[in-house]
């Protein structure tokens, strides 16, 4: 499992860099930035974008894709495909059922042939029915904290509410953590240890405890 | 069609890219300029601003601006606050240049009335002064009468594309001039080599697959129009070795353009053909000129 970081807004170089780096040495194995709701950044892209030069993490994006045209999301993605080949994940919030094919094919219009795009690509939904729609279109659904489902692929939850993911029978190749107050992402060692073994099911955290904690 | 260096794969076109925006930086190259296009065959940059970005991450001095931006293609106050933010990332360093447009297919996929864009122009650009923060410079581009007294009426710098002839250069700045206009900005299509017929056999062949790419993107579809389209374009265009080429920006130079802006990549040509042409300009070309301003 990838655990990446919401990365909280700044406005400065030096700002982000240290945002970055902090987030890193708590633990980050990848960072994300985020537009509104999920963020306060005004462009993910961007950000990231700039960011990327100066750390060694990959750096995935959040967008809001209601804000802009659809040519112009993929637009960004498609770029940020072509400078940063190592940036695993592409999450897009406020996609409807109805918007699904309609940014599938301008996703498929503007991505230069080679480069993949529907499996990089989270959509962030409610519900079973959502989440299968998404799979549907060959994107990757990811889902808020509880309302994980069986057809959920990667999990978007506050550290405030990680409790909740430990209830849950699923696992996930990517968590991404946030916090309510959009600030930095602390989590505490034991919490992200056990994040990092749920790359199965929950039984293999239970036969870590078991076996007296031995790694 | 004369042959052209071979597509490679993108991320290895960007990441040359990257690397020449350091190189231009590290022998005082002041600027580097990125233009916006949508679904094109070859994957024409479509995110300029995505892409100044990561210019401009990379880098500590070189100003990145866009030559330019489609605005009638952007909603204007996600467009201010997105260069706000960048502005206040790079500390000052981006420069937002904006232009109508022109390609057809471009505006239909958008949704957008083609012959609606001076308007929009217009429109976007009244927004953008309200709300793009006092360390944003704008650019306007353009070569017709209105998209030149629209620069001077928002208090934009002019930029003046290629292909406008010499000799057309000094009647459009005298008009933006007139109008209040303070920043000119000329760009030309220019090529260094070390040896003066090197440069035009390197080069003859990029500029004329270029614009006839560019020819196809303004609708031309007559081999007659494209033929002719081609041959300004390359009449326009400035080959040679550093001392030829200096020769010949120096009518341009008089005219004391606020910004010379050479377009030097085309194609994908290897990269260190590129940063050799960067390397004349910056350490012969440029100091030259800069002598003639003076």
């Amino acid at each position: 499992m990838i655990v990446a970081f919401v990365l909280p807004h700044r406005t400065t170089l030096g700002g982000i860099v240290d945002a970055a780096e902090t987030a890193v040495n708590r633990g980050a194995e990848a960072l994300v930035i985020a537009e509104a709701p999920l963020g306060r950044w005004a462009s993910a892209p961007q950000a990231a974008a700039f960011l990327a030069t100066r750390v060694n993490v990959p750096v995935g994006v959040a967008l809001d894709g209601r804000a802009r045209h659809p040519l112009h999301l993929g637009a960004d993605i498609s770029i940020l495909q072509r400078m940063l080949p190592k940036s695993p994940f592409f999450i897009i919030n406020g996609v409807d059922a109805q918007d699904l094919d309609p940014l599938k094919k301008a996703l498929e219009t503007v991505t230069p042939p080679q480069l993949p795009f529907a499996s990089s690509i989270w959509i962030l939904s409610e519900g079973r029915d959502a989440t299968r729609a998404i799979a549907s279109r060959g994107f990757m659904p990811l889902s808020k904290g509880p309302d994980a489902n069986d057809e959920t692929r990667a999990i978007w939850i506050d550290t405030e509410d990680l409790s909740a993911l430990w209830d849950l029978e699923h696992s996930f190749p990517l968590c991404v953590l946030s916090t309510h107050s959009s600030d930095d992402v602390h989590l505490a060692p034991a919490d992200l240890t056990r994040l990092k073994y749920r790359t199965e099911a929950c039984d293999r955290w239970l036969e870590i405890e078991d076996s007296g904690g031995a790694r | 069609m004369q042959a052209t260096p071979p597509p490679r794969p993108h991320a290895l076109l960007y990441e040359e890219s990257l690397q020449e925006a350091r190189y231009a930086e590290s022998v005082g190259i002041d600027s580097l300029w990125i233009s916006e296009h949508h679904l094109w065959f070859d994957g024409y940059c479509p995110a300029p601003l995505t892409t100044a970005a990561h210019m401009l991450g990379a880098t500590n001095t070189l100003v990145v601006g866009t030559s330019i931006l489609l605005l009638p293609l952007h909603e204007p106050q996600d467009l201010a606050a997105r260069v706000n933010e960048l502005t206040s990332l790079s500390n000052g360093r981006f420069l937002l240049g904006v232009g109508a447009g022109y390609r057809r297919e471009e505006f239909t996929a958008f949704g957008i009335d083609r012959s609606a864009r001076g308007k929009l122009m217009d429109s976007h650009l009244e927004v953008l002064r309200g709300a793009l923060g006092p360390k944003v410079e704008m650019w306007v581009g353009g070569t017709g009468t209105k998209a030149i007294k629209r620069a001077a009426r928002f208090n934009a710098g002019l930029l003046l594309p290629p292909p406008v002839p010499v000799e057309d250069l000094a009647g459009k700045i005298g008009i933006y001039r007139s109008h209040g206009g303070q920043q000119v900005g000329v760009m030309r299509d220019v090529w260094v080599a070390d040896d003066a017929d090197q440069a035009a056999a390197q080069c003859r062949p990029w500029i004329r697959y270029a614009h006839s790419q560019y020819a196809s993107m303004e609708g031309l579809k007559d081999v007659g129009d494209v033929q002719r389209f081609v041959s300004r374009a390359e009449a326009c265009s400035i080959l040679g070795n550093a001392d030829a080429v200096t020769e010949s920006l120096l009518p341009i130079a008089a005219l004391r353009p606020d910004l010379l802006l050479f377009r030097i990549r085309w194609v994908d040509q290897p990269t260190d053909l590129v940063r050799r042409c960067i390397e004349l300009i910056a350490s012969i070309v440029s100091p030259r000129l800069q002598n003639v301003a003076a």
